[in-house]
């Protein structure tokens, strides 16, 4: 009997999507040669309310490719199934990275095959001109920033609009310095804010950045305005073909807790309107999840493997623009799980871009996030 | 009624006889009646898809906003029954912190799309009131504007607005040396969508200001003008009357668009920098569909439609009393 299976995605529709949907499919038609996959296209921003609709429905997708940090809130919506069961006795699933497993309580909601994380890229020849090695720390790039003020750019370019995109470059600040979303009213949230507001005051960091996302920020690195760009893997290919300088890349300077970043990239839910959903998390496990499928992925898309044993393979580590997104997985913070918590980012994103552009000071903003977060996670 | 009532008074028309008033079968006045019964029936029919599209596109969507806005609507229980919450949506968006500056800056918005629009609109209309080829070639390029997708004006502002974009450099050229932070200072990027949507509007009101004052009767210009009246006392005192109901419609269509902006502030700054541009109608989109508060949401969208909805009456009562006007 021929079954199928439908998933949705928002990937480009573009030859490399193709390419990998080609790999995955003969992977689990190895297996399974009897299962039609059958991947279908949804707008990024009509994902979420189409799984909510169809959840309901019963008219939903099998399985789901999309942004997890609203797998909680597609949960408790009953648009998504718990994968525990499907999981849980997995052998492979301790190979995953623990930050790439979605939970809440004792549930599954989603499991990430690749993520993608911010890194810093830097222009050689500035850092060359500026007489400074790539920064490690935070305190090492504070130091730098005259220096690279001086050779004629801007020294650092990174995003800091008002969305959930500003927080995905703002929260790696925070975590470096031990704040997370359930201590926002530290000191240090103040501190923060104040230390990178100040380098838009001193011109290290453009005023522009207050209404970046990651995409302009590298936008306006990659002409050779800045020294450094705080930057996801996923734009390697595009320096590769477009930087007219040379470059490299290092991990997120470490703040006083260490270096962290947190994983962008899709996870992989079952809907709930899985007919079969053991088969679903079977797909999951032969294509997203599995080393050869993380593989393929990493070299169509260049999303980093969730896997332990893909982070470890010879086309991950040998690298060298790689291997520090690569070093950072391991690393990488998570926000707390909560159906709440893409309202948090908002808040996040929101505060970070008002304490950049002087629409409030640093301890203003830092109060305003604490409080709306505070009241947003109750 | 009295014989006294049929009695006509000198300077009135009698009431007809009784008798007269019943049109009998065969009687011109009952052939008129049925045949404009007919033909209201007739109106009826063409009219019923307009209002059943209306009212399952437009009625039953408002209906269940209002619904929601007073009910409490969360991500769980979307699509279940919905437990009235009485004011308690509209006391939370109350209570946000950014709700002040957000009605704030819509207001602003509006007022700057409105002001904008109306004057370059009405200044372009006069000046491609002549029929030149170089007025045809400008309006051909206006209603290009026009008809531009927000997200490619947006987009493009947005390149030409940073720190350095096209018109810091011109600015830098000419002898200025900080870049203005149009998009990314929080005291300029309302003001500088709000100059980009004026930019988007302008076409529509030239045109129609156009259209209307070539309507303006030729003997009246020349009457005033062989009075001795100067061009800014024609246009004070002869155009500017006569376009009085063309630019109350046109001001209260820029009104409902301005009020309404969303896609330009989404593109060029997402409401940002912090909430420094972010109005109703934006706000209401992230409410509800980045937060998935939807209760919120929809209190914030039913403000922003009762404002529009005020404002359309307007609209078509206006247009109303310019038609039994003409």
């Amino acid at each position: 009997m021929t079954a199928s299976i439908d998933i949705w995605h928002y990937f480009q529709d573009s030859p490399q999507t193709k390419q990998l949907f080609a790999a995955w499919t003969a992977e689990f038609n190895a297996k399974y040669p009897n299962v039609k996959v059958n991947f279908v296209y949804v707008p990024y921003d009509q994902m979420n309310n189409k799984l909510l609709l169809s959840g309901q429905q019963g008219s939903g997708p099998d399985g789901a490719l999309y942004d997890p940090s609203n797998a909680a809130a597609l949960m408790s919506a009953k648009a998504i199934v718990d994968m525990a069961p499907y999981v849980n006795n997995w052998s492979d699933l301790s190979q995953i990275a623990k930050s790439a497993v979605w939970k809440s309580g004792d549930q599954v909601l989603s499991i990430q095959g690749y993520v993608n994380l911010l890194g810093f890229y830097y222009n050689k020849d500035v850092l060359t001109k500026a007489g400074v090695k790539p920064a490690t720390t935070v305190a090492e790039l504070q130091a730098q920033l005259p220096k690279l003020k001086a050779v004629g750019v801007n020294a650092l370019d990174i995003p800091g609009k008002p969305t959930a995109d500003g927080e995905f470059g703002a929260f790696p600040w925070f975590l470096g310095e031990g704040v997370n979303y359930t201590n926002l009213s530290s000191p240090v949230t103040t501190t923060v804010l104040a230390r990178t507001a100040q380098w838009v005051k001193d011109g290290y960091v453009p005023k522009d950045a207050a209404v970046w996302g990651p995409t302009e920020a590298f936008a306006d690195w990659i002409k050779g305005n800045a020294a450094y760009c705080q930057c996801g893997n996923w734009e390697l290919g595009t320096a590769k073909t477009d930087a007219k300088f040379a470059y490299g890349v290092v991990a997120q300077p470490a703040g006083a807790a260490g270096s962290h970043v947190v994983g962008g990239g899709e996870g992989a839910s079952i809907g709930s309107a899985a007919k079969n959903p053991a088969l679903v998390a079977e797909f999951f496990k032969l294509t997203v999840l599995s080393k050869a499928g993380q593989l393929a992925f990493l070299t169509i898309n260049g999303g980093l493997p969730t896997r332990l044993d893909a982070g470890k393979d010879p086309s991950v580590t040998s690298n060298a623009l790689l291997a520090p997104f690569a070093g950072e997985v391991a690393n990488t913070g998570s926000r707390p799980s909560s159906p709440k918590i893409s309202r948090a980012m908002i808040a996040m994103g929101t505060a970070w871009s008002a304490a950049l552009s002087g629409q409030q000071s640093p301890s203003g903003a830092a109060q305003t996030l604490a409080s709306s977060v505070a009241q947003i996670m109750n | 009624m009295s014989s006294a009532s049929v009695v006509p008074r000198p300077g009135t028309t009698a009431p007809p006889p009784p008798h007269r008033a019943i049109a009998r079968r065969g009687d011109p006045r009952r052939r008129r009646t049925s045949l404009a019964r007919r033909r209201q029936r007739g109106a009826m029919i063409f009219l019923a898809p307009a209002v059943l599209v209306l009212g399952v596109g437009a009625g039953y969507p408002l209906v269940t906003l209002l619904h929601m806005s007073f009910s409490d609507v969360q991500v769980e229980n979307l699509f279940q029954t919905w437990t009235g919450n009485g004011l308690a949506n509209y006391r939370s968006l109350r209570s946000l912190p950014e709700f002040h500056t957000v009605v704030v800056n819509t207001i602003g918005f509006v007022a700057v799309v409105l002001i904008g629009t109306v004057t370059v609109g009405l200044i372009a209309a006069l000046t491609l009131l002549k029929r030149l080829r170089v007025s045809r070639f400008v309006q051909a390029l206006m209603i290009m504007v026009w008809v531009l997708p927000p997200i490619v004006v947006g987009s493009l502002w947005k390149f030409m607005f940073y720190g350095d974009g096209l018109i810091n450099n011109v600015l830098a050229a000419l002898g200025m040396h900080d870049p203005i932070g149009f998009i990314s200072d929080p005291n300029w990027a309302l003001w500088s969508v709000a100059a980009v949507s004026t930019w988007v509007s302008i076409p529509f009101a030239a045109v129609v200001f156009r259209a209307a004052l070539l309507d303006i009767p030729a003997q009246l210009l020349e009457a005033a003008s062989i009075d001795g009246a100067s061009r800014a006392q024609t246009l004070r005192l002869i155009v500017l009357p006569l376009l009085r109901p063309t630019l109350l419609v046109v001001a209260v269509l820029t009104v409902v668009n301005a009020f309404r902006s969303f896609d330009l502030i989404f593109v060029m700054t997402g409401g940002g920098p912090g909430t420094a541009s972010a109005t109703l109608p934006f706000l209401g989109y992230q409410l509800a569909f980045q937060q998935f508060q939807y209760g919120i949401g929809a209190a914030a969208a039913t403000i922003s439609m009762v404002v529009v909805a005020v404002l359309a009456i307007g609209y078509v009562w206006l247009s109303r009393r310019e038609l039994k006007s003409a």
